[in-house]
């Protein structure tokens, strides 16, 4: 047989040359995108994933702004301008209690606090009994500083997850609403029901400090009552850092 | 010519698509890394959902295991399955053999025995090996899982380690309650099967040789040992664990026995009396006192009945006759009728075959041992001086969740 060195054969040479640089064209983009993404998320803007939904309400930033009780700039829920009116009202009902670094500020009627003796971490459950609506509080050594926004998103996920026994798998789970900036990563994250689990969804803050973070779950039931949601949605929405 | 070149934009489209798929896996999984170093140190209550499983009616309490340990494991670089060898088992055997977390007879566990760790089948993937990772995949709420040596399965076991003893103690009930109900409850053999009984040979090479001399005689294991060893297939079995001739040498040796010409009798409880509450705390198992029934009161009819209906066992002191020209201990394991002919299955702790006579009342058996015989109940009759009858039922294992509530894995303790 005739070895074949027509114009054809540097027709094919041609593609799979042409084919070699847009892999190479791919690889580098793919490579580049974590780094783009860490920059831009331990930049000073929040930034919201393409493919997330976006949160119906805005995820509060008040532990961030400073002080107990002052509404965030500009974003804060209804639920939180009620609570912070609670407190303003009736101040005998609210309890301001630090962990370390971390402030809440919860009606000690509704809520039974218990917490770590070392203060590295609380729960907040139904005063009159129950597991749910719930609040969790834990400090972790684990510096942040390199995370990115999709690394966050999974440990939302991972933290809602954490509370089953059989755990929805992790493409189950919608994480939405997620905010990233330098001191703080906030999100919702939402399972739907099964069996004799009801659909849950977990509001996510995790607070960034130096080699270390905080991070809180308020654990919501999507069939409790509103009213039984109120009291531990306001403990979550005063978070606030010393 | 024509259609390979028009294959070639084909080609490259199909590369470049092959390209973008693994670094998208790749950046997905690094990704990921970060956030299971996060996940590690969370902790959270588990609320949601049953922290307990059913085994027969009896609830245990489970291991809590992270979504994320498992989706961090999904992807192993081996996977070894039953029946296949590989040295990734034998690593594992090992682990839960040698170390002392799990060292049996003392607070530990016996997840994996002396006969399954010897070196012709230690990388061999038995059917208890198999049992094991089912029962501790049903702890972990896996039960999809099929028994496979992997990553997960050697994290699962690596961690099994930071459980409580009373947790650990429930795998290792459940796993022995199941060796029972599928036969295996026993020793598995040099070549990988599982004998389905506690089977030892005074004529194994692992202490044939030991001495079992009394006033210098000289005598061995091997020659000497079948009463030693027949008890050690008789209190392994009581007790579910294995316990070698070597610790049954050690009490005979120790007790002052005549031994010149083999164990007398009393031997035995003796020893059951010794060795009594070995597993109480770990198993509930008690071993009574075995009953001595000289030949003149034996019915062999009622033996059969409880042996194979009561499941008790028996220990025959046979003298010269189709099993032995001299005289010889053998455990009578099960009554089975075949072709409307009743035997008992003999385990006979010396391999030799072809010293046995009367063949027409000896069957051969398909267990691949040839330490096991049919006998006829005629036959044993014949040649017996006595059988010492342990009058328990031999599966008897009480299913018992000691663990006080569902339990995490550690994970903070990760490599």
């Amino acid at each position: 047989m005739q070895k074949t060195t027509g114009p054809k054969n540097r027709h094919a040479g041609l593609w799979l040359l042409l084919a070699a640089v847009a892999a190479a064209a791919v690889i580098a983009v793919l490579a580049l995108l974590p780094v783009m993404r860490s920059i831009l998320g331990s930049g000073n803007g929040p930034e919201t994933s393409a493919a997330q939904e976006a949160k119906p309400a805005a995820v509060s930033t008040s532990a961030a702004a400073g002080a107990a009780g002052t509404a965030a700039a500009g974003t804060a829920a209804p639920t939180e301008e009620a609570a912070v009116s609670a407190a303003d009202s009736a101040d005998t009902a609210q309890k301001t209690k630090w962990y370390q670094e971390l402030g809440v500020t919860y009606e000690a009627s509704s809520l039974h606090a218990s917490a770590a003796e070392d203060e590295s971490s609380a729960s907040f459950t139904p005063a009159g009994g129950g597991s749910t609506p719930r609040l969790d509080l834990r400090r972790v050594s684990v510096d942040t500083s390199s995370l990115t926004q999709e690394s966050f998103d999974r440990i939302a996920a991972g933290l809602l997850q954490a509370y089953y026994f059989d755990p929805p798998a992790t493409q189950d789970i919608r994480v939405t609403g997620s905010q990233l900036t330098a001191e703080l990563y906030a999100a919702s994250a939402h399972a739907n029901a099964s069996s004799d689990i009801p659909a849950m969804t977990a509001e996510i803050k995790i607070f960034r400090l130096e080699k270390a973070a905080w991070y809180a779950v308020l654990l919501l039931p999507e069939n409790a009552a509103e009213q039984e949601k109120a009291a531990p949605q306001a403990a979550f929405d005063s978070l606030e850092l010393r | 010519m024509k259609k390979r070149y028009c294959s070639a934009p084909l080609l490259a489209a199909i590369c470049l698509l092959a390209a973008c798929a693994v670094l998208t896996s790749q950046a997905s999984a690094e990704q990921a890394e970060p956030a299971y170093a996060f996940l590690a140190e969370a902790s959270l209550p588990q609320i949601l959902g049953s922290g307990t499983f059913d085994v027969d009616g009896t609830p245990f309490y489970r291991i809590a295991v992270p979504q994320y340990i498992t989706e961090r494991f999904s992807q192993s670089a081996y996977a070894v399955k039953p029946g296949e060898t590989d040295e990734h088992v034998g690593a594992m055997k090992d682990f839960l053999f040698s170390d002392p977390v799990f060292e049996p007879h003392d607070t530990g566990n016996e997840f994996v025995t002396y006969s399954q760790c010897r070196p012709e089948v230690k990388n061999y993937f038995d059917s208890h090996l198999e049992v094991l990772l089912r029962t501790i995949y049903d702890f972990c709420g896996l039960s999809d899982k099929q028994p496979c040596v992997d990553e997960l399965s050697w994290y699962l076991v690596q961690r099994l380690a930071d459980v409580s003893s009373p947790m650990r103690n429930g795998i290792e009930v459940v796993y022995k309650h199941r060796l029972i109900q599928q036969g295996l409850l026993g020793t598995v053999s040099r070549n990988g099967s599982s004998d389905n009984l506690y089977y030892y040979a005074q004529t194994d090479p692992d202490w044939a040789a030991l001495s079992f001399e009394y006033e210098g005689n000289g005598a061995t294991v091997k020659a000497r040992g079948c009463g030693c060893v027949c008890a050690s297939m008789v209190i392994s079995t009581y007790h579910k664990v294995e316990i070698t001739p070597r610790w049954t040498r050690e009490f005979a040796l120790d007790g002052s026995w005549t031994i010149s010409a083999g164990l007398p009798n009393e031997y035995f409880p003796k020893l059951c009396g010794h060795y009594r509450s070995l597993e109480s705390e770990r198993y509930g198992t008690v071993l009574n006192e075995p009953k001595i029934i000289p030949k003149s009161e034996l019915n062999m009819d009622e033996l059969a009945d409880q042996i194979a209906n009561k499941h008790y066992m028996a220990i025959a002191n046979v003298l010269a006759g189709a099993f032995t020209k001299h005289e010889h201990y053998i455990v009578l394991e099960d009554y089975q009728v075949i072709g409307g002919v009743g035997y008992f299955l003999v385990a006979d702790p010396y391999i030799l075959p072809s010293r046995y006579t009367d063949w027409d009342q000896l069957k051969k058996t398909d267990t691949g041992n040839d330490g096991m015989i049919y006998a006829t109940p005629a036959l044993i009759y014949r040649d017996c001086r006595s059988v010492i009858l342990f009058e328990q039922d031999r599966y008897e294992l009480p299913l018992v969740c000691r663990a006080a509530e569902p339990e995490k894995l550690h994970t903070a303790k990760e490599n």
